[in-house]
């Protein structure tokens, strides 16, 4: 085990894990007869750590991950575009990802070598990318440059196929982490008090993520946290809140939807109410529209299914009982990224298989109070989804 | 009352937003005064959030991209698509799609927050111009796709690149900045002034920096990456000490007596401007080598704290200093250690980028950690950054940088 010490997060990944999915990126290479693979800004959806087990600083726009059909897979740090015969720049912003105690079968180099790049082509013409669209003009012209011949073929779509389908090694990562936001909903309970303010609360939640194996600088990457304190039972609120805030006092309902960065760079989340007090009959109501429509919507999740159609059906399941249209992304993929595909929005192309693993979490808006969901991770197996969460899915009431 | 006090918060709890009308119009006028000067109509700042462009500019680090025409109002531009002639940009932002993003909050009414960039709506604006200068900030991050677009839906513009020009006036703080960063200062020095009570032999690296990160994040730090870490630990006589960055064995090794731990705080504020800290800790007294090479460090931090004055280069400033340290025989490396900070831990100028050599003027705020290379025989540089150093923030003034925190520059020796 190591210790990813620029992000705090536990590096359980073994080594057969990464070689997996190196040797499912070159299965696709293969059918493609893809010379090189490129996933562009690899640290833009997750790439970066499901490529390389690790993460790390640096500017996004920058960087890609090279993957030939042999040797070692090399991460590019940095956005320079080295010359012929160069052996590359070094980026004093940056520090070596993948040094030390790294995983064998990767390098690193500073910049952009067309030298390299050729070398892992091995004559072959076509130029594999992930992220395409990501591609940088002055890489592109650079391509163009050194590469005359070769044909930029876009495969983000088929690379993210292979991702969303989870390993046995990767269906541990996600149910440990889930483990960990069952832990920190458990913990709400402490944090969510009267005379708090919500700023507490979030800080609260977020540092106890970061005690069980969250990590990362950012905590609105690594952390991301939506917390709604109201009166409950009462109309939404309008108006700006000013500096230092919502304090929650008793009788107040408090909605939290979080999503967390674990061990190995894995994403999990939850969404839950609590209530400071005996709940209002219609925040009980809401609730337990929430409940039926996170189940209505797993019922229908099952190999084949696209999440899309799911989705619409939830929403109908939502209007027949007098609720609004939930147009958020209340059914995603999650993993390396918090937000992979299959994804409500774009799904036209992705069936569910079996092993994928998704975000539930329908909105249950009333258009009168603030809106509440009921969320969790689900894993599809033949059968169906299961819930890998195991944190209770009632109504949770304090005091 | 402090400054904070009645502020809007952004997203409920995140941050006190701290854009008064008047210095959200100061920078607009900075804005369009760098770009009258380098002769462009519109610019786009293109990956904003990078070097804190789009949080100056319209308060938010979201936006793909942000066009500034010469007057008028400002556009922030969220999510990636690009809009077909005749197709109008959508109010609705949709920012639920993605759980990172801030929700745009009105910092000011000249803005304006929509979806999909307008590459039409561009080039109408350009239309009224002779010879078009489209500016950019970071054009070397312009993606193929975008440049394909612009090319099709703009094809009369010529582009410049304005960065450069940009980071010469923006890294000037004003009277307003300053205050969010006396703010980010004092939350520097009390969490610093905790960490006595933190480190002790027995704890881990990850239970310390926890715990300097829940203090941080308490005292108001958040919404962009704030570093709170150990960022070197271990017993000089033993060897090289651990660098952060990478991966380390687990279980980790706790702290030992003999340790030198060296933490590192670069974090914001409650209005969100950045500034920076960083000691060492010692579990016991210090031997007399990190006693030689702390006061050597000091040495190089104070040539350079004397040439942070308006019209010095600091390549010229690192060059100087590194034959300085050569000539007290020891060494240095080419660590970034003089950089401007702002709405993020890192601006321009800064060494080893072509803004290196813009002039520092007056009100320029900058970090100062110049580093000395510990000699360790044969072990020498066989860790990343195995050198002693402090970091503080300075204020450039005409008498050379005058460091802001107040934390005396000593190593802290925990009993």
């Amino acid at each position: 085990m190591k210790l990813d010490l620029s992000t705090g997060c536990l590096i359980t990944v073994s080594q057969e894990e990464l070689d997996r999915r190196i040797g499912e990126v070159r299965r696709i290479m293969d059918e493609k007869g893809i010379g090189l693979c490129m996933a562009v800004c690899p640290m833009k959806e997750g790439w970066r750590n499901w490529l390389t087990g690790t993460d790390g600083p640096g500017r996004p726009s920058e960087g890609a991950i090279l993957i030939g059909h042999k040797g070692d897979v090399v991460l590019v740090n940095g956005g320079s575009l080295v010359p012929r015969g160069s052996k590359g720049e070094r980026n004093y912003a940056m520090a070596p990802a993948l040094e030390g105690d790294g995983f064998s079968g990767y390098g690193s180099t500073e910049g952009f070598s067309a030298d390299l790049m050729e070398e892992m082509l091995g004559g072959n013409q076509k130029i594999g990318l992930i992220g395409g669209r990501y591609l940088r003009a002055d890489l592109y012209e650079y391509l163009k440059e050194n590469f005359p011949e070769a044909e930029l073929l876009d495969v983000s779509e088929e690379m993210e196929a292979i991702r969303a389908v989870k390993s046995e090694e990767e269906l541990r990562s996600l149910s440990d982490n889930a483990r960990m936001m069952d832990k920190v909903f458990a913990g709400a309970s402490v944090f969510v008090n009267p005379q708090k303010y919500e700023r507490d609360i979030v800080t609260e939640l977020r540092y106890s993520a970061y005690r069980l194996g969250c990590g990362g600088v950012d905590h609105l990457l690594s952390a991301p946290c939506e917390l709604v304190s109201s009166k409950d039972g009462a109309a939404k609120e309008e108006g700006a809140l000013l500096y230092p805030g919502r304090k929650v006092a008793l009788g107040d309902q408090v909605s939290i939807k979080m999503f967390a960065v674990g061990n190995d760079g894995y994403f999990a989340g939850m969404s839950r109410l609590y209530v400071l007090g005996e709940p209002e009959a219609s925040t009980k109501r809401l609730w337990e529209t929430a409940v039926e429509a996170q189940d209505y919507a797993a019922s229908l999740l099952k190999p084949g299914a696209f999440v899309k159609d799911v989705a619409e059906a939830v929403n109908r399941f939502l209007e027949e009982r007098g609720m609004r249209k939930d147009t958020r992304t209340m059914i995603h993929g999650i993993g390396a990224a918090v937000m992979e595909r299959p994804q409500v929005f774009e799904e036209t192309a992705m069936p569910l298989r079996e092993n994928m693993v998704l975000y539930v979490g329908p909105t249950v808006d009333d258009g009168v109070t603030e809106a509440v969901s009921c969320g969790d991770l689900y894993v599809i197996r033949a059968e169906g989804a299961v819930r890998l969460n195991r944190f209770p899915r009632e109504l949770i009431r304090l005091y | 009352m402090e400054y904070y006090e009645n502020s809007r918060m952004i997203n409920r709890y995140e941050k006190a937003m701290c854009f008064s009308k008047g210095e959200m119009e100061r920078r607009f006028a900075l804005f369009r005064q760098v770009m009258q000067e380098q002769g462009t109509d519109v610019v786009l700042v293109l990956e904003g959030f990078w070097e804190g462009y789009s949080q100056w500019l319209v308060g938010n680090r979201t936006p793909s991209v942000i066009i500034v025409p010469k007057e008028g109002k400002i556009t922030a531009v969220f999510g990636e698509e690009f809009l077909a002639k005749g197709e109008t940009p959508s109010a609705e932002l949709l920012t639920e799609r993605a759980t990172d993003l801030l929700m745009p909050e009105p910092v000011h009414p000249e803005i304006e927050y929509v979806r999909g960039l307008d590459g039409y709506g561009i080039a109408k604006m350009l239309d009224s111009y002779q010879n078009p200068r489209l500016g950019f900030i970071h054009l070397e991050s312009i993606t193929w796709a975008m440049k394909q677009y612009l090319k099709e839906a703009a094809p009369q513009a010529e582009y410049v690149d304005i960065t450069l020009a940009l980071d010469a006036v923006k890294g000037i703080k004003s009277p307003e900045e300053m205050q969010l960063i006396r703010n980010a200062v004092v939350i520097h020095e009390k969490v610093m002034q905790a960490m006595p009570s933190i480190i002790r032999p027995g704890r881990t690296i990850q239970q310390i920096n926890l715990e300097a990160r829940y203090l941080i994040h308490q005292l108001g730090s958040g919404t962009e990456e704030c570093l709170a870490f150990a960022i070197q630990f271990g017993d000089d006589r033993k060897g090289p000490l651990c660098h952060h960055s990478g991966l380390a064995p687990y279980p980790e090794r706790a702290v030992e007596k003999g340790d030198r731990v060296f933490m590192l705080l670069e974090a914001n504020g409650i209005g969100g401007h950045f500034t920076a800290l960083g000691r060492n800790f010692c579990l016991g007294e210090p031997d007399a080598e990190t006693q030689k090479y702390w006061e050597l460090c000091l040495k190089m931090q104070d040539f350079a704290a004397e040439r942070l004055k308006p019209g010095a280069i600091i390549k010229e400033i690192f060059d100087e200093n590194v034959k300085y340290i050569e000539s007290l025989g020891h060494r240095t490396n080419r660590q970034n250690y003089l950089h401007s900070l702002g709405y993020v831990l890192g601006e321009k100028p800064y060494l080893h980028d072509p803004s290196e050599t813009i002039p520092l003027q007056e009100n320029m705020v900058y970090l100062n950690h110049p580093h000395v290379r510990i000699d360790r025989g044969a072990d020498t540089g066989k860790v990343v950054y195995d050198d002693l150093y402090a970091i503080d923030t300075y204020l450039v003034t005409k008498e050379g940088g005058v460091r802001q925190n107040k934390i005396p520059r000593e190593l802290i020796v925990i009993e």
